[in-house]
């Protein structure tokens, strides 16, 4: 599975499980910057998908403002 | 056949018979009867016309007695019974009781009453007593109210009309329904409604509109009269045919202080022809204004519906896009949170094990010999071997004590045992 046919949820999962094994000290140094670079992969994709999510929100939100005002002038 | 007895010529014998009758009824005699033969002469200046005995239990006439009623006494008798509030007239069917003179007339040899008076309170109570046996009758039955339970229809449109054609009653009906904007349609039945024919033609009348199943409402109609004039709708058959009709009777009968058996046991009675036009109309505009509320009441409940769930609609929106702001900050704030608990950790990390390190170091210096000999501890050799005990030396012995930054060269003078 792409990262991009990851849901936002799943990456949020590995990023918790990085941060906890740091956390917990379970992990080998000569990993541990490969998972730091790794949860910084990851938390690029969450605010991509968050930036994406708020802008479609805002388009959504746009448009129906226009149909709103359309539909005053029809009933004007 | 003996001759010499005593042979009377006609007029003699009908003489004679006229003298006995007139000497056996010197006076005027009180006569009762049912008036017969009345009606068709009532215009006429004298009348004659028939007083007649009924079986008490069947339709049949066991009696009949010519009489006259001479235009003087008619003018009485009409005056008498018009303050009494029987009525303008005498009719047909009526009981009477009235004073007669007994009358033969020798020419047609045949005897007759000649009325001179009348009792008009037996007339009254009569009539009042015919009535009042038939209400009992029809309660007895429990007829009067059958017709009343038969829903009217909410749009009377097709009435089936018994009445006169052209009378009071047929012209003030249909005269007020034309001025109404509705179009009924009248299905018209001519009936007397005055004398003998009224029980049996009222009754073929709704016995056929009785079979008319399009017939929304049967009317009876007819127009003002006197009391005795009313009486013919204080009818047993009439009234039990009403009673098992399937379609609901309407009556306006007379004025407004009448009221008859008819318009008793109809299902609405009215006070006069036109009122019941009246009542149809009213009717069927109610029914239309009713129509026109009910349908400006389902607009606006519509139009109040739809502006609700708009409304509700709105604020779900309202309500999605700021939870759907909130719930993306909360999200880069998580990840923000997660990242700087990374970055923690990480320092935490490497601190932890810089800290484990040096205390590896930490316990390898403390093994550490020269670690112990800068803290002021020193090694003495005698013979190149460490001294443990005063045992190993004796007095004059060459020793070695090393320190921390060289040797020092000395000769044992003492030993000493501690304590």
């Amino acid at each position: 599975m792409s990262e991009e046919q990851i849901s936002y949820n799943e990456v949020l999962d590995e990023l918790k499980a990085i941060l906890e094994d740091i956390r917990d000290q379970n992990i080998d140094v000569d990993k541990l910057a490969t998972k730091v670079k790794r949860a910084r992969e990851l938390i690029n994709i969450c605010e991509q998908r968050i930036k994406k999510a708020k802008m479609e929100v805002e388009e959504v939100i746009k448009n129906s403002s226009k149909q709103e005002v359309g539909k005053k002038e029809r009933m004007d | 056949m003996n001759v010499q007895q005593k042979t009377y010529t006609i007029f003699e014998l009908n003489n004679e018979i006229g003298q006995i009758l007139e000497s056996s009824f010197p006076n005027l005699v009180w006569v009762r009867g049912e008036v017969s033969g009345f009606d068709k002469q009532k215009n006429n200046r004298h009348i004659y016309f028939q007083l007649q005995e009924k079986h008490p239990d069947r339709d049949e006439v066991i009696s009949v007695i010519p009489a006259t009623l001479f235009n003087s006494d008619l003018r009485k008798i009409r005056q008498k019974l018009q303050e009494a509030n029987v009525g303008t007239d005498l009719k047909d069917g009526i009981e009477v009781r009235v004073l007669v003179k007994v009358d033969v007339y020798p020419p047609h040899g045949n005897y007759k009453l000649i009325i001179r008076d009348i009792d008009t309170a037996f007339t009254l109570g009569k009539l009042a007593k015919t009535r009042e046996m038939i209400i009992q009758y029809l309660k007895s039955k429990g007829l009067l109210d059958r017709n009343k339970k038969i829903p009217l229809p909410l749009v009377p449109q097709t009435i089936g009309l018994i009445t006169q054609i052209n009378s009071e009653g047929y012209n003030d009906f249909l005269n007020k329904l034309r001025e109404s904007d509705f179009a009924f349609k009248i299905k018209f039945y001519n009936s007397s409604v005055q004398g003998e024919k009224v029980e049996s033609e009222v009754c073929d009348a709704l016995d056929y509109f009785g079979t008319q199943k399009n017939v929304d409402v049967i009317v009876i109609t007819r127009g003002g009269g006197s009391k005795t004039d009313l009486s013919w709708f204080d009818n047993k058959k009439i009234a039990e045919k009403i009673a098992f009709l399937q379609t609901p009777v309407l009556t306006g009968i007379g004025h407004s202080t009448d009221y008859t058996i008819t318009d008793m046991i109809a299902c609405f009675s009215q006070q006069s022809p036109s009122a019941v036009a009246t009542f149809l109309v009213d009717r069927v505009r109610d029914f239309l204004q009713n129509i026109d509320e009910i349908s400006v009441t389902i607009t606006h409940s519509a139009q109040n519906y739809i502006r609700d769930i708009l409304q509700e609609l709105k604020e779900m929106e309202t309500q999605i896009t700021r939870e759907s702001q909130v719930f993306l900050q909360k999200s880069k704030e998580e990840i923000d949170r997660v990242w700087t608990d990374i970055l923690s950790y990480c320092k935490y990390f490497f601190k932890n094990i810089r800290d484990t390190i040096n205390n590896y170091k930490s316990n390898i210096d403390d093994l550490d010999p020269i670690n112990t000999l800068q803290r002021g501890f020193s090694i003495t050799r005698v013979d190149g071997q460490a001294i443990k005990s005063i045992n190993k030396v004796r007095k004059g012995k060459n020793i070695i004590t090393i320190v921390s930054d060289g040797e020092i060269k000395s000769t044992v003078n003492l030993t000493k045992k501690l304590i």
